[in-house]
């Protein structure tokens, strides 16, 4: 048991270790702000070496952006903490400022100069073109991830929408869409609490139990027995629940 | 003296760490009014750091943190800044996810989720604009791009984005050499 609990503390090391070099290298390579990362990161941590999974970085970064602070610090603490505890969270936040800090404090000591200098300019040109366009094939991969039902679609292209026309904070749009998932099986009933829990990498094995062993308002059931909204369990949900055990 | 500025420092950049919801382009302004409220810089000197966030890498509120804390008391007003503006994070985001840890199975939590992962998407996309903006877009304006998407479309940029974003759907080669690369092509072709 001692012994076990050493190798798991030596590789929850090795792990941090290997969250520095990754974020170290996001750090170093994104420019044009925080979100230039995204797909950096989910190429790194899901794609290569299968560290999380996309679901769980698209929590990660929908979390991150809705809390306060730096975007880029929050996904880095949350990524760190995952894969390799405390320890992990600590080494991917530094590796995360390191660059950042680094880089000014050479510019402002050396080469003031550069940010009006036509080679950078150029530079930061071509890298945001290729950025914009990692951030597509990131998006759409995402998108045929997670959208599989109407009112998914719906609810990126609106964000979509709220957030470039309107320019509205992410952290109303986060909560609002997440408010939304909350009350739909609330207001259409069976359907949409299927298209919510088809999210199977994230429900424990004993959930998913559960919810193959009977076919009732699982989701919902957690909610009745609390009140939730001061919903009252009349109308459709019950009924069809009364069917199925007949 | 010292010690009086680095204290000042620290206050500003962990209300700032605490209170800023929504990424670097949220932070810099509410940073400018910090600044302007303590008289730590010039708005001439804040102008500056706008500009050189762009061009140097990590994410744009720790190179502001960096560029101020660094300005007014050198480099340990650099680290201090920086541990100020991301030490609210820990907290904030260590407890988050101990909660989501234990709520993860939880009925309203994966209903939450569920609705948060599509806006997700919605809000990566326009990321999409936005980094496009001066670089394959001529235009701040989405109408006028609409209206005159040829007018509006600088070319090498476009070549840029399509070339690189077929290296990553098809070829799966690393994001990061994607945009070296990109950035390399800019340098020759791009300057304005």
């Amino acid at each position: 048991m001692n012994e076990l609990q050493q190798t798991r503390k030596v590789s929850q090391f090795i792990m941090g270790l290997r969250m520095f070099v990754i974020f170290l290298k996001t750090g170093t390579f994104t420019f044009g702000g925080g979100l230039a990362m995204i797909p950096v990161l989910e190429y790194e941590l899901c794609e290569k070496h299968k560290y999380l999974t996309d679901r769980e970085f698209l929590d990660y970064v929908a979390i991150s952006q809705s809390l306060p602070g730096v975007v880029a610090i929050n996904i880095s603490i949350m990524s760190g903490r995952k894969l390799a505890g405390y320890w992990g969270a600590f080494m991917a936040a530094l590796a995360m400022a390191i660059p950042a800090f680094v880089s000014i404090i050479l510019i402002l000591m050396f080469l003031i100069s550069i940010r009006t200098h036509p080679v950078a300019h150029g530079f930061l040109g071509g890298v945001k073109a290729a950025s914009a366009a990692l951030i597509f094939v990131t998006a759409v991969k995402m998108w045929r991830n997670v959208v599989n039902a109407w009112w998914k679609a719906a609810v990126a292209i609106v964000s979509f929408v709220l957030i470039v026309i309107w320019s509205v904070n992410v952290v109303w749009v986060i909560l609002g869409a997440g408010a939304l998932g909350l009350l739909l099986p609330f207001l259409c009933g069976k359907d949409s609490r299927e298209t919510v829990l088809d999210d199977e990498s994230l429900i424990s094995p004993q959930t998913m139990e559960l919810l193959t062993d009977s076919t009732a308002e699982l989701p919902l059931r957690g909610l009745h027995s609390r009140g939730h909204f001061g919903y009252t369990p009349e109308g459709d949900a019950p009924a069809q629940t009364e069917e199925k055990e007949d | 003296m010292l010690i009086g500025k680095l204290l000042t420092l620290f206050y500003m950049f962990f209300k700032l760490g605490l209170f800023s919801f929504g990424g670097g382009y949220v932070i810099l302004p509410l940073m400018y009014q910090e600044i302007q409220a303590f008289g730590v810089m010039s708005p001439q000197e804040f102008s500056d750091l706008v500009a050189l966030s762009q061009i140097t890498p990590g994410p744009i509120a720790l190179n502001g943190a960096t560029y101020v804390g660094y300005q007014y008391a050198g480099i340990l007003g650099a680290i201090v800044s920086t541990f100020a503006v991301s030490l609210p994070s820990f907290i904030i985001v260590l407890i988050v996810f101990a909660f989501l840890v234990r709520f993860k199975n939880s009925a309203p939590v994966q209903l939450f989720l569920g609705g948060v992962r599509p806006a997700t998407v919605g809000l990566i996309a326009a990321a999409v604009l936005f980094f496009g903006q001066n670089s394959v877009f001529t235009t701040p304006s989405l109408v006028e791009l609409v209206q005159h998407p040829i007018a509006n479309t600088n070319g090498i940029g476009l070549i840029i984005a399509i070339v690189a974003g077929i290296a990553l759907a098809k070829y799966k080669i690393s994001p990061i050499a994607i945009s070296l690369a990109g950035g390399a092509l800019g340098m020759l072709f791009m300057r304005g």
